[in-house]
């Protein structure tokens, strides 16, 4: 199902490790909510308006922008 | 080498290995220590010359640090003590005579049918069978050292057969403790780190040395997301860690293009020298139903593992590559793995690439530490190493994982 186009949505940055704590500063001046600045990895996640990734993309020092996604382990008895 | 054993035939010529450092005087070493005058290649132009076109008695390939030259007996004995010598010369072999492969000749070359392949392996008193099946128990190596990051459920720290490891434990889940209350994170920690002494029951750490890492970012409930798996890395990245452990994933439609995200993430990890090996997924249902590998393990700087049973064979719900987006690395045990599990159970035995891939990461640790590879050096020397299986290199890769 999609999400509605003004409502938030989990994502992943990836941005410059070096630049990590600037690039966050421009993707919340962007709209973003930043969560974690994560400086060795070079990601910044947070939230943003499903309609808005196409604005993250052009901020400044921004390399990709994906929904993040969820993952589960199968129910107990199933292949792991 | 002794020169004249019983193997392929030989030309008569002699090569000779130099050190990388003396490449450049490599015509001088060999007119001091053998009176053999040799030229240095770049010398020749570009045309094939062979040596008897040329006035000296052989040719220095400078980019190889190796000559060929045409020794007497006497020069060759020469040469051969200059290797037990101060000087730089580090091997001397016969000229091989080699010709193209023909199709007829590759018919002979199936293996014997009496080669032994150790299958099917068997849980014995000392160990599991993954631990045999991955040459663990005889390796020198132990994973001391090495630092492995097992990013799942956490773990919990209060089983006995950790008692002396102190664990490095962190959660990512928001509310919860990094004590694992769901099994999947102690079980795969326990394979790829759990101890050379157990409380009961067989060995089934590969890696007993390692420091073990524990990230939680699975919810006792086994769910989690890219925030929380991204956090664990970041965390295992900046800790130094060698290796990183994912036993995680989401399955895949066919043709799904793999995550720029963790592709960067990963290539970035492997540049500081941690190797991320993560489960290619359990979607499959075989023989007839194949599902493709998923993410993360799809990325092509995530080392994807697959699960063979005790017989070598791929465990029937192991995913395969999928030639447009993805495929699988290597394989590892993944079938009926007995591992701890939290008190009180302390142990239990389960399938699925999540129980291949910690075989995989402790072997990885043993491998970084006797060979002292890191990030993608590491990669090649798991790839080298591996025992080629007659499987489809799209269900397991380059083979069974092997300790060095």
């Amino acid at each position: 199902m999609a999400p509605d186009e003004g409502s938030n949505i989990e994502v992943v940055v990836t941005v410059a490790p070096e630049d990590a704590a600037a690039v966050a500063g421009r993707l919340q001046d962007a709209g973003m909510e930043v969560a974690q600045t994560l400086s060795s990895a070079g990601v910044v996640t947070g939230a943003a308006p499903a309609g808005e990734l196409a604005v993250l993309r052009e901020v400044d020092g921004v390399l990709a922008v994906e929904p993040a996604r969820d993952v589960e382990l199968p129910p107990p008895g199933a292949p792991q | 080498m002794p020169h004249h054993t019983k193997g392929p035939e030989t030309t008569g010529r002699t090569l000779v290995l130099f050190t990388r450092s003396a490449t450049d005087t490599a015509p001088q070493t060999l007119q001091r220590t053998a009176g053999i005058s040799a030229t240095m290649s770049p010398e020749l132009g570009t045309t094939p010359m062979s040596i008897q076109q040329m006035s000296t008695d052989g040719v220095v390939y400078q980019e190889l640090g190796v000559a060929v030259v045409d020794a007497e007996p006497d020069q060759i004995d020469a040469l051969q003590a200059a290797t037990r010598g101060p000087e730089p010369v580090l091997a001397v072999e016969a000229e091989r005579v080699v010709y193209a492969i023909s199709t007829q000749e590759q018919e002979f070359r199936t293996p014997a049918p009496d080669a032994p392949t150790g299958a099917p392996w068997q849980d014995t008193d000392h160990a599991t069978w993954g631990l045999h099946a991955v040459r663990a128990l005889g390796s020198s190596a132990t994973g001391a050292g090495i630092d492995v990051a097992i990013l799942d459920t956490g773990l919990d720290e209060r089983h006995p057969d950790f008692a002396t490891r102190h664990p490095e434990l962190r959660s990512f889940v928001p509310g919860e403790e990094p004590r694992d209350a769901n099994g999947h994170g102690t079980h795969c920690a326990g394979t790829a780190c759990g101890g050379r002494t157990v409380l009961e029951g067989p060995r089934y750490g590969v890696a007993p040395d390692a420091n073990i890492h524990c990230g939680k970012v699975l919810s006792d409930a086994g769910s989690g997301g890219d925030q929380g798996i991204l956090g664990g890395i970041d965390w295992a990245m900046a800790q130094g860690c060698d290796v990183i452990s994912m036993s995680l994933g989401a399955g895949l439609d066919w043709n799904t293009p793999h995550s720029q995200i963790y592709e960067t993430v990963a290539r970035r990890a492997l540049d500081r020298g941690t190797l991320i090996i993560a489960a290619a997924g359990n979607e499959s249902e075989r023989p007839d139903g194949l599902a493709p590998v998923g993410h993360p393990a799809n990325c092509p700087s995530i080392m994807a593992v697959a699960a063979i049973d005790s017989a070598e064979k791929v465990a029937r719900f192991s995913c395969t590559s999928d030639p447009a987006s993805g495929q699988i690395d290597i394989a590892g045990p993944g079938v009926g793995v007995h591992s701890s599990w939290p008190i009180p159970d302390r142990y239990k035995a389960i399938s699925g690439t999540s129980m291949a891939t910690p075989h995989v990461a402790g072997v990885a640790a043993l491998m970084a530490e006797a060979r002292g590879a890191r990030g993608l050096d590491l990669w090649a020397a798991l790839m080298q190493h591996a025992r080629r299986m007659e499987l489809s290199s799209l269900d397991v890769g380059v083979g069974l994982v092997q300790a060095p």
